[in-house]
């Protein structure tokens, strides 16, 4: 069946949720590794995976609906005490997540889901579950059943389709003649092959009066099965158990798990305990009383379930999802308005001349509107935020693999989650984490035995931390490693003629080598360095979101990669400057100080001593090819991105803008030195500059000019 | 290729020749407004114009069809076009030296255009229609754009 075929909201809505699912469970799953006391967290995974399974169900996805329900049937069975929650389980837990990604990719047309693998951890969890019950502590003092009582909470999966019933299965083994746990698999994976299965091994004790009726019968399991087939099929399924256990059947049609059918196996009908009909009302509720008594554990989580069912994500449930195309629009729109009540602010002048009292009496209103208007702009901005925390929970998982892969030991801490973003800039941002991180932990943190070589903790450990300044944002990836070798670095760069052999390079020249594309790409440099795989590439990216990059390392104990950017690309506040009579607008994240042009120095471009530091500068009118001679009393904005710094000369400053940015067409794409172009209030279109674009023209018009 | 037997279009005068585009890409014609200029960028499209909020490029088709340029008049329009294409949009405005009218009128020949008797590029025409006893040339407005464009089903 292609997912793709059914198109409607309620799949995609579907989809999204169980997306965010899926991620939740990544987070959580990791957070049980950790922690000693996981009763919360196992009851919240098993939680969203009922979700899942729910929602699959409504769409029909049977697929996964089965495939759900074996993992829900795994987390019930460490929820409820009867499996321990082993490296085992968790690695298995990680890997059907994984599978469920892939549903998901697949549904979504983003990927292919793999089927073996799907088929893996499935039989792998029945496995597992079936390997319950015998391995459990054996009760003392154990008889043969006869009189047991239907105890097991109904099924939670409605029938899918009419012909399809859920039947209960129990089967009472004879203490002496416990079935081999291998045995077990295979029949509950064979009885998997009719439909969804859900099995519960009880090996508790059972409720006093019941153990006394039952002379002390301690061990027997319930498995609830969904499917078309009929009772004959799953007897005989059960046949060769007969004489090692008792095995009831029966078809659970209504909620209540009231006994509609029952079937005894072959014609050891004497054996087999006859599940009895609720006779009455009152006998129903007392079944009902039974079953809540002797599963309290149970008890609660299902009418949390219930809650989950009609409320799928209780702790977002005052929230709505909203196709960001629409936010963008309501953005656009506030913008539009500050135009217009710029226009009528100009249109009071006007009416200031004609009459002042009226004048006067327009302004107040058009001062209220224009507050209200900021204040609107603001919250169409924030609706947009999102905790940066987001980004950063793939990262967990990637750690926790490299280590089993890698056999070092790694510790990932995170600050700042909180911290808001743009929802853009989050999700944008996740590429070069990864990637920095991916750095971090195979070039950065050294083995376990050459850490405890060097004096170290053996395990390594890898900060992430996010926090706000000058209304940026500021991301810290850091590893207690053994830092980048410049000097190798270096050597290499000489070798490869990336760099003049005789020059001797500043400690900040050498470690900007490894953004190099051709030069990170040598393996000489990767092996030895250890860093600069795909430096380039990271780079570029944090670029893109209008951030810049910087690296700090010290040999032996560490590097830390810094990365800041704006928290949203739709605002940007900047400096507005004129050059030739046309106004441009420089990020002011960017900008280090104004200064004077000294001298009337008409060469298009030189260098500058700021502090007794060289910095070059361009005149922006001969980047611009403005064919006007420069002005007198040019002022010249000092830019850097990272620790390039270049002068921009301009003809005057105009003080602080905050732009809302609006993309450059396609058809502007030869026009590299611009990232945006943003309105003002007179309605006019202003260019505002790529600084980092601009830092490489005037580098290499340096480089030009010193080998000229 | 669909056989059209009449069109809505806007026709618009380019440097001393008459054109006509779809009314359908026709976004709206205003006034020419303060332009932006682009330092860097292809000649054909070297400004920037607001359009209601809108941050639009703004092109000179007279460029393109190597036809005169002349300096702006009281005549001048910019007509926004939106051409946009599945993922692809563009919203453009072009120069119109005048914009006549919007009216039906008749194609009369469908498909490629004769390369012969014309001075502007003849892949810039999509087909050609009758007006007042004069053959009209309608633009290819998305190959002019290099847009990927299905033209949407003809309306009787």
């Amino acid at each position: 069946m292609s997912y793709k075929q059914i198109d409607d909201e309620l799949i995609v809505e579907f989809l999204l949720e169980m997306a965010e699912l899926i991620s939740r469970t990544e987070a959580d799953l990791l957070t049980l590794e950790v922690t000693a006391d996981n009763t919360a967290t196992i009851s919240s995974l098993f939680r969203y995976v009922h979700t899942i399974k729910g929602g699959a169900g409504v769409i029909g996805l049977d697929l996964l609906v089965d495939y759900t329900h074996a993992f829900e049937s795994l987390l019930d069975e460490i929820r409820n005490h009867r499996l321990n929650l082993t490296d085992e389980i968790i690695n298995l837990l990680l890997r059907s997540k994984d599978c469920l990604a892939g549903f998901l990719s697949q549904a979504t047309g983003n990927g292919n889901l793999d089927e073996a693998e799907v088929a893996a951890t499935r039989s792998a969890a029945l496995l597992m579950i079936g390997a319950t019950g015998p391995v459990a502590v054996r009760p003392p003092e154990v008889a043969a059943a006869s009189t047991m009582k239907p105890v097991e909470q109904p099924a939670q999966v409605a029938p899918r389709m009419e012909r399809e019933r859920v039947y209960l299965v129990r089967f009472h083994a004879q203490p002496d003649r416990l079935p081999a746990e291998a045995r077990m698999a295979a029949l509950l994976a064979e009885l998997g092959e009719l439909g969804p299965t859900a099995v519960t091994a009880h090996d508790m004790a059972l409720p006093a009066a019941e153990a006394s009726m039952a002379g002390g019968l301690c061990l027997w399991r319930s498995v609830q099965v969904q499917t078309a087939a009929s009772d004959a099929d799953i007897a005989a399924i059960f046949q060769p158990l007969l004489g090692q256990c008792d095995v009831t059947i029966e078809r659970l049609d209504d909620r209540f798990g009231a006994a509609v059918d029952q079937s005894a196996i072959g014609d050891n009908n004497a054996l087999l305990p006859i599940a009895e009909k609720p006779a009455s009302p009152s006998r129903a509720a007392e079944y009902e009383a039974t079953a809540n008594e002797i599963m309290p554990a149970k008890a609660l989580p299902s009418a949390a379930i219930g809650k989950a069912r009609s409320n799928p994500l209780p702790t977002t449930s005052s929230s709505i999802r909203v196709d960001i195309s629409k936010l963008d629009l309501l953005v656009n729109l506030v913008g539009e308005l500050i135009t217009i009540s710029a226009r009528l602010e100009s249109f009071q002048d006007l009416v200031n001349l004609q009459d002042r009292a009226l004048g006067e009496r327009m302004m107040g209103i058009l001062d209220d509107c224009t507050r209200s208007l900021r204040h609107l702009q603001n919250q169409a901005m924030t609706i947009r935020m999102v905790p940066i925390g987001g980004a950063f929970d793939p990262l967990g998982r990637l750690v926790r693999d490299y280590c089993q892969s890698s056999g070092k030991r790694i510790r990932l801490t995170t600050y700042g989650r909180d911290t808001e973003v743009d929802k853009k800039v989050s999700e944008q941002i996740s590429g070069p984490l990864k990637h920095l991180i991916r750095n971090a932990l195979d070039h950065g943190i050294e083995s376990p035995e050459q850490r405890i070589a060097a004096g170290k903790s053996p395990e390594g450990e890898v900060t992430i931390n996010a926090y706000n300044q000058y209304g940026l944002i500021v991301i810290e990836v850091s590893d207690d490693g053994n830092g980048i070798d410049v000097e190798r670095i270096v050597q290499v760069a000489k070798q490869r003629g990336f760099m003049d052999p005789a020059k001797e390079p500043t400690e900040r020249e050498a470690l900007d080598l490894i953004f190099m594309p051709s030069l990170s790409s040598a393996t000489e440099v990767t092996e030895i360095s250890g860093r600069g795989v795909g430096m380039d590439v990271v780079k570029r990216e944090i670029e893109e979101l209008r951030g810049v990059i910087d690296v700090a390392t010290r040999r032996g104990f560490g590097t830390t990669i810094s990365v800041r950017m704006p928290i949203t690309l739709l605002l940007v506040e900047g400096l507005l400057v004129e050059v030739a009579g046309n106004m441009y607008v420089i990020p002011l994240s960017y900008v280090e100080e104004c200064v004077e042009l000294a001298n009337t120095d008409n060469r298009p471009s030189n260098f500058l001593d700021i502090r007794e530091e060289l910095v070059p500068f361009i005149r922006l009118r001969s980047i611009f090819n403005f064919p006007t001679d420069p002005q007198e009393n040019e002022k010249v904005v000092i830019v850097a991105a990272g620790e390039r710094r270049i002068g921009l000369v301009v003809d005057s400053l105009h003080g602080n803008h905050q732009c809302v940015i609006k993309g450059m067409s396609r058809l502007h794409k030869d026009a590299t030195c611009f990232m945006g172009a943003t309105i003002m209030a007179d309605g006019g279109v202003v260019l505002i500059l790529d600084v980092p674009r601009l830092l490489d023209v005037g580098h290499a018009r340096e480089a030009a000019q010193r080998a000229a | 290729m669909t056989t059209k037997v009449s069109e809505l279009v806007v026709r618009i005068l380019l440097g001393q020749e008459i054109f006509a585009i779809p009314a359908s890409q026709v976004h709206e014609i205003v006034d020419c407004p303060k332009t932006t200029l682009v330092p860097g960028s292809d000649p054909f499209v070297q400004s920037l114009i607001n359009v209601r909020g809108h941050v639009v490029p703004l092109a000179d088709l007279r460029y393109k069809l190597r036809l005169d340029i002349s300096a702006k008049t009281i005549d001048t329009r910019i007509v926004v076009l939106d051409i946009s294409s599945g993922d692809d949009n563009l919203m453009v405005g072009i120069i119109a030296d005048k914009v006549f009218e919007i009216l039906e009128v008749d194609l009369v020949v469908e498909g490629r255009v004769p390369q012969v008797g014309m001075r502007w590029p003849p892949e810039y025409v999509r087909s050609m229609a009758r007006c007042h006893g004069e053959f009209l040339m309608i633009l290819d407005t998305p190959r002019i754009f290099d847009i990927a464009w299905d033209d949407p089903p003809a309306t009787l």
